[in-house]
């Protein structure tokens, strides 16, 4: 769980920072993806029923990612287009989504998240989306 | 059966590895390195975005009506009316004949660093689903 929801979405949000520095509103698009589709993918997998969980996990953590990387799109191209609709802004926030749409079918994969955990996985996508209103907007 | 195992896990990991190798050429692009030109400047304009200075968004529209946004050192380069022509893939850019160096710039060096690191994590997030994907 640990390795899909945080090992792996930190590194590359690392590498952002390290390679990307000079630019961290990428890394900020990138978080903000991240979180904002972590925590939907969390509110809608703890939805489905439990003994139909195993089956569904796939295609509605699938779903739900394409639809939050539309829904970013559809973002990025009114509430959030300044110049112009940026394409490299556009990319960096649906790979934060892809991101967690991963780690969602990755660490969920034997058990749904609920209680405490839930919580958690809601707690941590807000801070990561804060974190990518802080970098894309400093 | 394995496609109804693996379509969810295939179309994001896909997904994302569409995604970076958008990054690459959205990158690459600003610099015209990769693109081939043939045509005059009509204008230029600069939009500023959320840090002036910063990431600003340099725009090139062109006679043949394209409108390609390139990296600072191209914009101040390629003056209004001057005819810009190149080969895709030649880093040397020639304005009214003369020609000019073209470097990559720092948002493109880094996602070549970045991207591929990107790809690494998906394959081994695809391969952690490896057969516990759910049915």
């Amino acid at each position: 769980m640990i390795f899909g929801l945080a090992a792996a979405p930190l590194v590359l949000a690392a590498a952002y920072y390290v390679f990307l520095g000079h630019r961290d509103d990428y890394l900020g698009h990138y978080l903000a993806g991240f979180g904002a589709t972590l925590g939907t993918l969390a509110l809608a997998v703890s939805a489905l029923p439990t003994a139909r969980f195993a089956r569904l996990l796939g295609p509605v953590a699938a779903s739900v990612t394409m639809i939050c990387i539309a829904l970013g799109a559809i973002c990025e191209s009114t509430l959030y287009r300044i110049a112009k609709f940026d394409e490299v802004d556009f990319c960096n926030q649906s790979l934060g989504a892809v991101m967690a749409g991963m780690g969602a079918m990755t660490a969920w994969k034997h058990q749904m998240p609920r209680d405490a955990w839930l919580w958690c996985t809601l707690a941590w996508s807000a801070l990561m989306v804060a974190g990518g209103y802080y970098f894309a907007f400093r | 059966m394995l496609f109804a195992k693996w379509w969810p896990v295939a179309v994001v990991a896909t997904t994302g590895v569409g995604l970076a190798a958008g990054n690459l050429w959205f990158t690459a692009a600003r610099s015209t390195i990769p693109l081939a030109l043939d045509a005059d400047v009509v204008k230029r304009e600069v939009r500023a975005e959320k840090h002036p200075g910063v990431d600003d968004v340099h725009l090139l529209h062109f006679t043949d009506g394209t409108l390609r946004q390139v990296d600072q050192p191209v914009y101040a380069v390629a003056s209004h009316g001057a005819r810009l022509q190149k080969t895709a893939g030649s880093r040397r850019l020639h304005i009214d004949g003369n020609g000019q160096d073209l470097i990559w710039s720092r948002d493109f060096v880094g996602m070549t660093r970045a991207m591929p690191l990107a790809i690494v994590l998906l394959a081994i997030l695809t391969w952690k689903t490896n057969d516990r994907v759910p049915r």
